[in-house]
């Protein structure tokens, strides 16, 4: 509803009202209006599907892009987990296939050593273990022998956990590597552990051969965020990462991420489940999004080119619509007005006819008064008679005088055709007018009864036009008393002191209300088959256009009253012809 | 000093034929020397062959308007007072010409009696002003 | 608004040359009522003059009847038009109508008819079109000049023919078409090169 109310008032005044002077301006204010309505609807849609549809593809862009990541950070931890399986097994196996005793030898044991590391990449040196914590034997580039791991936490871990791997550490060897360490349980209960040491070489090589993009960097982590191995971008093993750990899934993760630096990025994560490692590829999101960004530059482009079309379309054809509103107006306007000369013509025809029937009568007089002259003159020889002929006389001079009153009236009418102001006096432009219709009163025995106020002020207006008005409703006034006791009175009034008032009464027919509702309509008509049903909207738009106002009160069979207020100064508009 | 009516001296100019000679006629029988002439030009050259005491003078007519005429009078011969015959009192015609210095006007088709007043009164003003 | 305009002009030139036509009688009558009254006359004498003024009477009458029953007529077609009128009809109720003004300017003007003449369904427009043209023609034309009106249809096109054989007349008519601005719809004004005169074309209204 408030919408509604809102759409009115913006728009009734612009649309509907007749009345309203058309201004340029007015039609403009009315085209910016609608384009800015049709422009909203158009491009809101527009802005929503373009919206979602940007969401939409960015998101499943994202994922497209991760996938690839996923894939190949998943082939490559499984890479990790075989190869670290792998030699697990391979020293679970040792340890299983050899007992102690093989194992304590160091001969036998740096025998087993050779064929491992023959057969297996990566084994740097194996060592055996005693249940105290002390290296037995031990295969391999270092002097271990006889070292104590029992404090160390690793060997606690392997004897808790039946097995162990640790992250890379640089220990006084100096260089990266790892190790793995199997729990063999005797079937007396008791055990030793058997530690191999595996060159972290390989993992370099394990994600070189990852088949990694130029601009990915993949590197393993342990769960403290320390590097395992060489990162392009976050340095080298046993650095730590600048950013934290993201939360441990082993599942693998792709996310998107601003590392400390500003870098944005791809980081695909895992967590391998049996070790502290965490396997991570990184991949800048801009090279990554390069087509994206393409795209959604194409999109935003798109979107603007759309609602610039939308606007230029919107205009032009709110452009044509409005012109074609203004044209119809107007014509509308020159129909109307056309209308007005119409009957403006008519009634100053109708006036013509009329004056010059009236003075007709007379000159027929003063012809058969001047022939009866001349019967009088063949008929006596002699000239007896003056008295005759200074009655004859007499009455030629009245006819005379009456059709000079008639000519004179007329003359004075016709020369009001032209439209231009002067100041009026409402009184004299009325009676003059009733006196147009003076005879039509006598002859249909109607009382015309004029109280005009004195001292009424002049009224800056067009003479042609208000005579007009005035003439049109004492013509109704007319048409609806009856014959013999019919009564039509003109009153006029100084109200207040910029107007003027007019009533025009009569006491006939009347009208119902539903009538009084229509009568100021174009084409209302209650007068079957004549009329047009145009004079009393005619005589509506004039009022109104002088810049003052029409009222009419009616009762069945008691009458009618028209009433007129008149401002002394017109508006601008007024007066154009 | 007031002139008799016998001495008045009156010009009409109209360009209506039997109007002007009727109209003359009439005013002889009332004892008025009126002479007459058809348009302005003849009209002007009469007034200067015997200067009146007043010009009767129609303001419609063809060639020479009767406002010129007026005006040339006016200029050459002031002391002569123009009444105009008019067919509407209020027309432009008619109130120009009471500022261009006519003395009157009288609306046609006019009683000659109300004619004969009001030339008796210009009689006395060109007199009375000479 | 031309065509209410136009009926204005003519009918008040129509009621001036009324005015004249009522001064004439009364005059005439007045005169008749000096000569009996104020005059000594023998009865002879008398009625040699009644003789001719009763007669000048009537002829001053009859102008009053035209004038009168030609603006009737034209108030009539102008107010209630039923159906076409005769173009020709028309031109000489304008011309009668408007013959004081002719007179003014010392022209005369005549209304022929060229072959079968037009009706015409827009009185009011030929009325306007056809007046402003006598109004711009009377105000342009030398004196003693002699226009001729010559009615007539074209390709089922009415026209009005006006011809002015006066020496001076081509020049003095060279204007006519800036004078003549804003004719009604329909009615169109133009030169003729054949005879330097020119032609005002109106719509005929449609035989039933």
């Amino acid at each position: 509803m408030a919408i509604r109310a809102y759409i009115s008032r913006h728009f009734d005044e612009l649309l509907g009202k007749v009345e309203a002077a058309a201004s340029p301006h007015r039609y403009a204010v009315l085209r910016r209006k609608l384009v800015l309505i049709m422009v909203a609807v158009a491009v809101l849609p527009l802005a929503i599907m373009s919206a979602i549809n940007f969401v939409q593809y960015q998101n499943s862009l994202s994922r497209e892009l991760q996938s690839p990541m996923r894939v190949l950070l998943n082939k490559t931890r499984s890479a990790f987990e075989f190869f670290l399986a792998e030699r697990t097994a391979t020293v679970s196996f040792v340890a299983a296939a050899y007992s102690f005793q093989n194992l304590a030898d160091e001969h036998e044991i740096n025998r087993i050593f050779q064929v491992v590391k023959q057969k297996f990449e990566g084994f740097v040196d194996l060592g055996l273990i005693a249940a105290n914590g002390t290296q037995v034997s031990y295969a391999g580039p270092y002097k271990l022998r006889g070292k104590d791991y029992s404090e160390q936490s690793w060997f606690n871990e392997v004897i808790f956990k039946g097995r162990y791997v640790s992250d890379v550490f640089l220990g006084f060897r100096h260089f990266p590597h790892l190790v793995i360490a199997v729990q063999h349980l005797t079937e007396d209960g008791s055990y030793w552990v058997l530690r191999a040491t595996i060159d972290t070489r390989q993992f370099e090589r394990l994600i070189a051969s990852a088949g990694l993009e130029p601009d990915m960097d993949m590197f393993l982590v342990n769960r403290s965020g320390v590097l395992q191995t060489a990162s392009q971008i976050y340095g080298n093993v046993l650095q730590k990462l600048p950013f934290d750990m993201p939360g441990a899934t082993y599942e693998t993760n792709v996310r998107t991420f601003i590392d400390p630096e500003g870098r944005d990025l791809f980081m695909a994560y895992s967590y391998f489940p049996e070790t502290e490692y965490a396997l991570m590829a990184i991949k800048p999101r801009t090279s990554a999004l390069k087509t994206w960004y393409t795209l959604r530059t194409d999109l935003v482009a798109i979107f603007l080119a759309g609602v610039l079309f939308i606007l230029v379309a919107a205009y032009k054809l709110m452009g044509v619509l409005i012109r074609r509103l203004q044209e119809s107006d107007e014509r509308r306007e020159l129909a109307l007005r056309q209308m007005e000369h119409t009957q403006k013509l008519s009634s100053i025809g109708r006036l013509a006819a009329g004056v010059a029937h009236e003075v007709n009568n007379p000159l027929a007089i003063i012809n058969e008064k001047a022939g009866l002259m001349k019967d009088l003159m063949a008929m006596r020889p002699e000239f007896p008679d003056r008295d005759r002929y200074t009655g004859l006389i007499d009455a030629i001079i009245r006819t005379v005088e009456r059709c000079r009153g008639i000519t004179h009236r007329m003359l004075g009418f016709a020369r009001q055709m032209d439209v231009k102001i002067e100041n009026i006096d409402v009184n004299e432009v009325l009676k003059e007018t009733v006196s147009f219709l003076e005879k039509e009163a006598t002859y249909r025995n109607i009382e015309l009864a004029m109280n005009l106020g004195d001292s009424l002020p002049p009224i800056a207006s067009d003479r042609g036009q208000l005579q007009q008005v005035f003439l049109n409703i004492v013509n109704n006034a007319f048409a609806a008393v009856a014959d013999q006791e019919g009564r039509i009175s003109v009153t006029t009034w100084e109200k207040g002191p910029d107007s003027v008032g007019i009533s025009i009464q009569d006491n006939g027919c009347g009208m119902n209300d539903e009538t009084l509702k229509h009568i100021f309509e174009p084409f209302f008509t209650t007068k079957k088959g004549s009329g047009t049903g145009l004079g009393l909207s005619i005589t509506y738009g004039i009022v109104k256009r002088l810049g003052g106002d029409l009222a009419v009160q009616s009762k069945p069979g008691q009458g009618t009253v028209f009433t007129i207020f008149l401002p002394r100064t017109a508006p601008d508009g007024a007066f154009k012809s | 000093m007031s002139l008799n009516m016998d001495q008045w001296k009156v010009l009409l100019v109209d360009d209506e034929e039997e109007f002007v000679t009727t109209l003359a006629e009439r005013l002889s029988i009332r004892g008025i020397a009126t002479r007459t002439a058809l348009d302005g030009e003849s009209g002007l050259r009469r007034l200067a062959e015997e200067i009146p005491h007043v010009l009767l003078l129609d303001v419609m007519m063809p060639g020479m308007r009767g406002l010129d005429v007026l005006r040339a009078v006016k200029r050459d011969h002031p002391a002569v007072q123009v009444i105009l015959l008019t067919g509407q009192g209020s027309s432009k015609d008619g109130i120009e010409g009471m500022n261009e210095g006519a003395f009157d006007y009288v609306m046609k088709p006019f009683d000659i009696d109300g004619l004969v007043a009001k030339i008796g009164e210009a009689v006395a003003k060109a007199v009375g002003g000479r | 608004m031309g065509a209410a305009k136009q009926m204005g002009k003519v009918s008040a030139t129509a009621m001036h040359d009324m005015l004249n036509v009522l001064a004439g009688i009364k005059e005439t009558v007045g005169l008749m009522e000096d000569l009996l009254c104020r005059c000594k006359l023998d009865a002879a004498t008398l009625q040699a003059r009644f003789k001719t003024m009763v007669p000048a009477m009537h002829q001053q009458v009859a102008k009053g009847v035209i004038l009168a029953e030609s603006l009737n007529r034209l108030g009539h077609v102008v107010a209630d038009p039923e159906g076409p009128v005769d173009a020709a009809n028309l031109a000489r109720l304008l011309v009668a109508l408007t013959s004081r003004r002719a007179r003014m300017r010392k022209l005369s003007v005549h209304v022929e008819e060229n072959g079968p003449t037009c009706a015409t369904a827009e009185p009011q427009g030929l009325l306007c079109g056809l007046g402003m043209v006598l109004e711009a023609c009377y105000a342009a034309l030398p004196p003693q000049a002699e226009l001729r009106l010559k009615l007539g249809q074209e390709d089922g096109v009415g026209v009005v023919r006006l011809r002015c054989t006066h020496p001076e007349a081509a020049a003095a008519l060279a204007g006519l078409a800036e004078a003549c601005a804003g004719l009604p719809d329909g009615v169109t004004l133009r030169q003729d090169s054949r005879d330097s005169g020119w032609s005002l074309g109106f719509p005929c209204a449609q035989r039933t």
